[in-house]
Parts: C-alpha cells; sequence; structure tokens
C-alpha cells in the first residue's frame, strides 16, 4: 500500500535570494533615506511611480537592461571558463565605435542586414582585442588579469581617437560620430520610449547561451576548463584553443553589447559613452554566479535600481549619486551572500551544536582555481 | 620489534563523536583514546571515516556530537590553531607547503620568531637548525622545498608540526607518496620522536606498516571504531579480517598468468626523450615496447622519469623527441582524446590535478573524458537519461559509493573518487590501459578488485602499463617489470623469479654500473 508523506512547502531557493535581496533593499533604503530627512515612504512610492507605474516605465527598465544582459553573459561564460578577461570595459566600447562606423559608412542597406552588419562588426572589433589578450595568455603565459584592464586605457583612448579624427563628424563639437543610418536603427517596439525589437534579439541570444551552457556538452566542458585546466587537459580537451575561445568568445559579447546599443538607442559613438558599462556587467557575471538566466535577472534589477534613483532624485530631491551607494552596499550583501550565510551557520553549530545539515560550498572567490594554470 | 610504550598515560581521549555530511555518516559514536609516548596506528578501508576523525581531532570541523578529551580535560577547537595551541600537530597527505619557499621558511610559516613587524630569516634559520638537532630531522634549510624530494618535503611538514609546539602528531597516509627506502628512513625517525616524547597517531591501509612501526592500532570500519588492540599481540590476517568485516585474508594473491603466446605491439615508444628539471631527470632516448596480453610493471623511484612516460604514453605531454606507436601507427602527434577514440584508458598519477574536478559531479566526471566528433555533437545535450542510467549502474559494478550520479565529488572519500575514475576508464574494454599509481590512498579491497579486472583485460589481450611505487604490488600483478632510473631503462625483471629486493638495487641506481 503506497504511504503519503506530506510534503513540507518549502520556496524554491532562487526565490528567497530574490525576495531577501530586496527586503534588504528596502531596509537599508529606508535608512539612509530618514537619514537623510526624506520620507522613506514617498521615495518608495517615487521609485514606483519612476520604474514600474505603467508601459513607459517598465520599457524604460527593460531598454535600459538590454545592453547589460549581453555583456553580463561576457562576464559569465569567461568566468565560468576560468578566464578573467576584465577588458570587457574597453572592448564593448571599441564595439560600439566600430558599429557606429558601420552603421554610417556601409549602406544605406536592407535595414535587417543593416543590423546584423552593425551587431557583427560591434562583437567582431571586441573579439580582435580578446583574442589578442588571450593569445598573450594561452602562448606566452602572460596574466589576462593584468593585460586586460590595462588594455582597456588603449582600447578606449584608441576609441576616443577614432571618433575625434578620422570618423569624426564635423558638425558637433566634442568627438563624435556620424548618426548612424535609419536603415541601421533598430526599430522601435513601444512607440515613445527606447525599447526597440532588439529585445527579441537578446531573448534569442539568451536562450542559445542557455542551451549551450547549462545543457550541452561544449558547456559541459567549458565549466570544467573553470573547474581544472589540468583535469580538462587529461580529459582531451584542447586547453589552448579553448583558452582562445572563452576568451574570444566574451569579447565577442562585450563588442556586441556596445554595438547593440549603438543600434538600439545611442545611434552614434562619441567619446565618454557608455563609461563603466563593461564593469558592471562583470559585476552583474559575478553576482549571478556565471548563471545565464541569473544573469538577466540581475541586470533588469539593477537597471531597474538605476532608474529608481532617478525617479527618486525628481520627486523627492535625494540625489541619485546616493541612491547609488544604497545600491553599491546591496550588491556587496549580495555578492558575500553565501560566505555570510556559511559564517552564520558556523557561529549557529559552534553555540548550539546544532545537528549539522553540511556545508554549503565555500563561495567561489574571485580568484578561486587561478593556481596551477 | 616494537618497545612498549612507556606510560599508560591516556592524552588523547575521543567519546562519541558523530560527523554526518549530508546524508552521508562518515563517523558515527567513535571512541578512541592515545596513551602519551605511543606510536598509535588507525586502519580501515577507504571511508572508513580515518581522515574525517582526524580533522575532527585536529580541530578542522567540529563534530556534530561527541567529545574531545585533550590530557582528561574536554577541549571544543574552533579552529586548527585551537588544535595547534594544544600540542596538536598534523601532517596531511596532500602537503600544504608553499613550493618557492625554502625549508626553513616553511617550517616557520605563520609562527615566525620576532614580533608582527619584524621578523628575519637568520633567526628563522637558526631556530630550525635547532630543532634539526634536537629530533634528529635533517633538510636543507635553505633550499627551495619545490626543489626537495618528497621525502624531505615531509620532513619539512612533521619539522613544520614540531616547531608549533606539537607533542601528538597526526600523520595521515605518510607512506603512500614514499619510496621503499624512504619509507624505512621515516618508520626509523617516527621511532625517534617516540623515545623523545612525541605521540604519534598513524594512518594508513598497509597492514605491514602497521605492524611493523606501531604500538596499538585501532581498526575503523564504515565509521565506527571496531577494536583497538596490541600489535605485538596480533597479526596481519586478523586485522584485515577486521577491516574488511568478514574473513578476508590479503594473502594468498593468486600469481598472475603469463600470456601463452606475445602477441603484437600495442603501445610502442621509441626514442622518447623529455627535458630534465629539477627534481625529474626527464626521459633520455627511452625505448619501451607492451604488447597486447601483458601487463608491463614501471618499478622507479620519484622523479626518475616515470611520470613523463606516463604523460607522453597517454599524449597529455609531447615529447622533446622520439615516436610513439599505438597499434603501429605514428600516434605522437595526437592528444589523451584522440588516443581515448582509439582504444586507450588513462589513470593518471595524480588524481586531484589531472583526473578529477572537485567541483564536478560524478556523472560530469564520467563523461568529461568523452569527445565530440564534430561540431553538432558540442551542442548536443550532454547528458541524456540512458547515460545516468549507465554511470548509475557502472558506479555500482564498481563499487563507488554513494553510487549516485549527481553527488559531488568533493563530497567523496578519495578512494571513492579513484574508483570513480577506474569506472570512467575500465568501462570501454581499452585496448591499451595506462595506471599511474591506481592503488593510492585506496583500500586492499578497491585493489583486490581492480587487479582482477586488470587481470581480465589482459587476458583478452588489452596491454597495460602499470606504475606502483609498492613493490611488492607490482611484482604479484605484473607480467614483466621494468626498472627506471635517471630516465633510462636500467632493468627487466621477470616476477616468477625476481624478487622486490632484486628491483630496488636497481632503483637506486647502485646496480646501474654492473648492467
Amino acid at each position: 500500500m503506497p504511504s503519503f508523506k506530506p510534503v513540507p512547502f518549502r520556496l524554491p531557493a532562487g526565490l528567497v535570494e530574490v525576495l531577501a535581496t530586496f527586503g534588504i533593499i528596502a531596509v537599508i533604503g529606508a535608512i539612509t533615506l530618514s537619514i537623510m530627512g526624506a520620507s522613506p515612504v514617498a521615495a518608495g512610492l517615487a521609485a514606483f511611480h519612476g520604474t514600474l507605474d505603467g508601459t513607459y516605465e517598465i520599457a524604460g527598465v527593460v531598454a535600459l537592461s538590454l545592453p547589460l544582459i549581453i555583456v553580463g553573459f561576457g562576464a559569465s561564460i569567461c568566468f565560468k571558463g576560468g578566464y578573467y578577461n576584465l577588458g570587457l570595459e574597453s572592448q564593448l566600447i571599441l564595439g560600439a565605435a566600430a558599429g557606429s562606423i558601420a552603421g554610417y559608412y556601409a549602406g544605406p542597406l536592407w535595414s535587417p542586414f543593416h543590423i546584423t552588419l552593425v551587431l557583427v562588426c560591434g562583437g567582431l572589433a571586441g573579439a580582435v582585442v580578446a583574442a589578442v589578450i588571450a593569445w598573450l595568455r594561452v602562448h606566452l603565459n602572460v596574466d589576462e588579469v593584468v593585460s586586460s584592464l590595462l588594455s582597456n586605457y588603449i582600447v578606449i583612448l584608441f576609441a576616443i581617437f577614432l571618433a575625434t579624427y578620422p570618423f569624426r563628424d564635423e558638425s558637433r563639437f566634442n568627438g563624435a560620430m556620424h548618426r548612424i543610418l535609419p536603415s541601421a536603427r533598430m526599430p522601435t517596439m513601444i512607440s515613445g520610449t527606447e525599447l526597440t525589437w532588439g529585445v527579441l534579439f537578446v531573448v534569442a541570444v539568451s536562450l542559445v547561451l542557455f542551451w549551450i551552457f547549462h545543457r550541452s556538452k561544449l558547456g559541459q566542458d567549458w565549466a570544467l576548463m573553470g573547474r581544472s585546466v589540468t583535469v580538462a587537459r587529461s580529459a582531451g580537451i584542447d586547453v589552448k584553443k579553448f583558452g582562445m575561445m572563452i576568451m574570444t568568445s566574451s569579447g565577442f559579447l562585450a563588442g556586441l553589447a556596445g554595438a547593440f546599443m549603438i543600434s538600439a538607442t545611442q545611434h552614434r559613438y562619441f567619446a565618454n559613452l557608455a563609461l563603466g558599462l563593461g564593469f558592471d556587467g562583470i559585476l552583474i557575471g559575478m553576482i549571478a554566479r556565471y548563471r545565464i538566466p541569473a544573469v538577466v535577472f540581475w541586470a533588469l534589477a539593477y537597471s531597474w535600481m538605476l532608474l529608481a534613483a532617478d525617479g527618486i532624485e525628481q520627486e523627492v530631491g535625494i540625489p541619485s549619486e546616493f541612491a547609488q551607494v544604497v545600491i553599491a552596499i546591496v550588491i556587496l550583501g549580495v555578492a558575500v551572500r553565501l560566505g555570510l550565510l556559511q559564517w552564520v551557520r558556523g557561529w549557529r553549530q559552534r553555540w548550539f551544536k546544532s545537528s549539522g545539515t553540511g556545508s554549503l560550498p565555500a563561495m567561489r572567490m574571485f580568484s578561486a582555481n587561478r593556481e596551477g594554470r | 620489534m616494537t618497545s612498549a610504550p612507556n606510560s599508560t598515560e591516556i592524552c588523547v581521549e575521543l567519546k562519541g563523536i558523530t560527523k554526518r555530511f549530508g546524508a552521508v555518516v562518515a563517523n558515527e559514536d567513535v571512541s578512541l583514546d592515545v596513551r602519551s609516548g605511543e606510536i598509535h596506528a588507525i586502519v580501515g578501508e577507504n571511508g572508513a571515516g580515518k581522515s574525517t576523525l582526524m580533522s575532527i581531532l585536529h580541530g578542522m570541523q567540529p563534530p556534530d556530537s561527541g567529545h574531545i578529551l585533550i590530557d582528561g580535560k574536554e577541549r571544543i577547537f574552533h579552529s586548527a590553531r585551537d588544535a595547534i595551541a594544544l600540542g596538536i600537530g598534523m601532517v596531511h597527505q596532500h602537503f600544504m607547503l608553499a613550493p618557492s619557499l625554502t625549508s626553513a621558511e616553511n617550517i616557520v610559516l605563520g609562527y615566525e620568531p620576532g614580533t608582527p613587524l619584524k621578523s628575519n630569516t637568520r633567526d628563522a634559520t637558526a631556530l630550525v637548525r635547532e630543532l634539526f638537532d634536537r629530533f634528529d630531522l635533517q633538510v636543507p634549510p635553505d633550499t627551495p622545498v619545490r626543489e626537495l624530494a618528497i621525502g624531505a618535503q615531509q620532513r619539512v611538514e612533521i619539522l613544520k608540526a614540531l616547531h608549533r609546539g606539537a607533542r601528538i602528531l597526526i600523520l595521515d597516509e605518510p607512506t603512500a607518496v614514499l619510496s621503499p627506502e624512504e619509507v624505512e628512513t621515516l618508520f626509523s625517525r617516527l621511532r625517534n620522536l617516540r623515545s623523545s616524547g612525541i605521540t604519534i597517531i598513524f594512518i594508513s591501509h598497509k597492514l605491514r606498516e602497521v605492524m611493523a612501526l606501531s604500538d596499538r592500532v585501532t581498526v575503523m570500519r564504515r565509521g565506527k571504531t571496531v577494536e583497538t588492540l596490541t600489535t605485538s599481540q596480533t597479526d596481519q590476517n586478523q586485522l584485515a579480517d577486521l577491516m574488511v568485516g568478514s574473513s578476508v585474508s590479503s594473502d594468498g594473491k593468486p600469481r598472475p598468468v603469463p600470456a601463452s603466446r606475445v602477441r603484437e605491439s600495442v603501445l610502442r615508444l621509441q626514442s622518447v626523450r623529455s627535458p630534465t628539471r629539477p627534481g625529474n631527470s626527464g626521459l633520455k632516448d627511452l625505448d619501451l615496447d607492451i604488447r597486447s596480453g601483458e601487463i608491463v610493471g614501471i618499478a622507479a623511484i620519484e622523479g626518475n622519469g616515470q611520470s613523463d612516460l606516463m604523460e607522453i604514453a597517454a599524449g597529455v605531454a609531447s615529447p622533446s623527441a622520439g615516436q610513439v606507436f599505438f597499434r603501429g601507427n605514428d600516434v605522437t602527434r595526437l592528444h589523451v582524446g584522440q588516443r581515448r577514440a582509439l582504444g586507450l584508458a588513462y589513470v593518471p598519477e595524480d588524481r586531484h590535478r589531472d583526473a578529477i574536478a572537485l567541483d564536478s559531479t560524478a556523472a560530469e566526471t564520467f563523461l568529461s573524458t568523452r569527445r565530440p566528433q564534430n561540431w553538432i555533437d558540442w551542442l548536443r545535450p550532454a547528458m541524456s537519461a540512458a547515460d545516468k542510467a549507465r554511470i548509475a549502474d557502472l558506479m555500482q559494478d564498481f563499487d563507488v559509493r554513494p553510487a549516485d550520479p549527481d553527488v559531488l565529488c568533493r563530497s567523496m572519500s578519495g578512494g571513492n573518487q579513484q574508483k570513480l575514475v577506474f569506472a570512467r576508464e575500465l568501462a570501454d574494454n581499452a585496448d591499451c590501459i595506462l595506471l599511474g599509481q591506481p592503488t593510492r590512498g585506496i583500500d586492499i579491497g578497491a585493489s583486490r578488485a581492480l587487479f582482477e579486472r586488470i587481470w581480465r583485460s589482459r587476458d583478452k589481450g588489452a596491454g597495460v602499463l602499470f606504475l606502483s611505487a609498492d613493490l611488492d604490488e607490482l611484482f604479484s600483478v605484473a607480467d614483466r617489470i621494468v626498472v627506471m632510473f635517471d630516465g633510462r631503462i636500467v632493468s627487466e625483471l621477470d616476477p616468477q623469479s625476481a624478487a622486490p629486493r632484486d628491483a630496488s638495487g636497481f632503483m637506486t641506481g647502485a646496480a646501474h654500473a654492473v648492467l
């Protein structure tokens, strides 16, 4: 006779994580706002009005998140493979510049083709930079953390040079390229907003990457590279080829994110465009712990926080820079949450000697498993 | 053989220790008492809970329940530092040394003489020299640890523990990495330490060593202590019975049956060279032919080129000169993945470095050697339900515990990890099997099961290359023994007519001149 055991109701772990995070945001936000002398309730309402109250606002959050999602993927896949491409910032910017050039000088063409051309050119520009760094890493053992980080200066200044001299729009004061042709611009999805049909492209990229990294053989070997290069080598993986592929594809995604910005919203590259976006992507990849769906979620959450801060600034008068401090605290909290959990559990065990449930795998620190390569 | 312990005073007492990892019970109600000044051996198969128990005693993890009494006083350890403060030192199976620092620096690391702002090397070296004299343990103090032989590195580990004031020294499988000569040296040094009043807890599953060294021995099985015996009043057979839990004796191994006729070459290395490096002789024009239906054993002391030989034979490293032939075809340019596709199985020497990623699940580890043939294979699902069922069956078959494909390798014991590697490599009936130290850290039962499989594969026509640091094992398993010294093959022995003693002369190069 079958016996029926009541299954205890449990929230899925991901949902708990999400609820806890937003709980923390609400509490820290309320406390800091009170210190600043503003009403947390008014601020909360302002944040809601600014970001979630209506199609226009929600479209704004989504539109802002799209390039972040793509560059977040770039960060995730290279960290997952055990390589630390910190040049995503400049690869994104060079991708934007390359996309901008392709959008103005090539064409006019059939629009879907022209948009594709812009995206591919941007991706390739990022990929070329990353491939150079990868080659130095794989063949000459130059630490890619250092080389990619320092490459940012060179590549960003090169992009600014392109905008200031050879490809400059003479009609503008500062270094800025020409506005891309209409055939290279993504069509608007909701009029009056910055949301374009490019959202479908991002959805497609997400699905493909989800399949590759969470289901396919390629993703499994990719993860093995990140866990142990020597084991990967003994398993028969060509670690040099894989290393090149990991770095280059992350550079491609960064460049793609830059070109996507050009085609979807900015329509031209100019000096200082998208500064910091690559590092935001690295942050998102790390918070999401290199999982594709989590990158989408955290990129959306991140842009929501940015726009909520703007809303609060407009309605309550708290500077949005201050809100960014709150965001930084929240992100720090999220990033160390596993370590915190373990720490709390350790103390509980010490004092209460409760029956152990085993410990969580230690959070993979930024530099974990870098040795031995 | 061994002198009686000079006191019956109990310095370490564990009472009712229980430790669970999720659903796995590593220790259940374990009790143990260790007398001061004795060498106390703890024996048991893989996963019997020896290492977990010792990490609890060394404060690296808290027990779920139970008591730890040191010198009769109950103690709670919050970290290894607490245990060290009470004089409990541990030498891990995998050494915890900084390879680029010198021996002296490693010994004082974390407990340097001087103030936090000012510490100097001269004081450290003087201190270390004093330690050398006091305990009669010598290592070159100014040599970087990576340039020392394994035995010397182990002495650095022991000295490190002694420098921290250890009077109770835990040694986790100390002989697993040593050559026979180094084992002898280690034992005589441990006896010296005992006479200077150090209590030694010695974890092993090699019964011969336990019999030779220890005063008392505690047997563990499946997380519990079975019995504590005085060594002089027991024998290997009784210990083996207690360890395995049934009347399985370790004696009476069947001799291998030599192949009736010598068949074609499976793997041939021709004038293979690899560069000399610190602590490793490399290979110097080595020729070796492994034929179908034979097991070739390699006897060599660490660093005489045998590791290079394995890696070059497997295709993980490429030789600086020379060629490798597989069934007569030149495979020098093929990497290990391509050679596996041709019918090669490879169990790497260093399990954690080369065979298993601890953050992978058992199933991922199993499937990692499957190489896609064309680009579409890369995009196919990594694992089907059928794959998973097959892996579960094979894990059952190779006695991997737990036989769950979704379990993380990190949570398996070392022996079970190794059995998982065997399951992966031997499942496909390869033509050529390369075994690098396959029994390192696994128990008698698992070794026996492995040898049975190897003999069966050999009888079906596989050629086997078998590298082991245990000469007795080599001589009872292999059909032909090659002895390597300084990157060359210096002798070939027939295990039917020769004895392990014959090989050791060649291994040290002493008999080299005769050849």
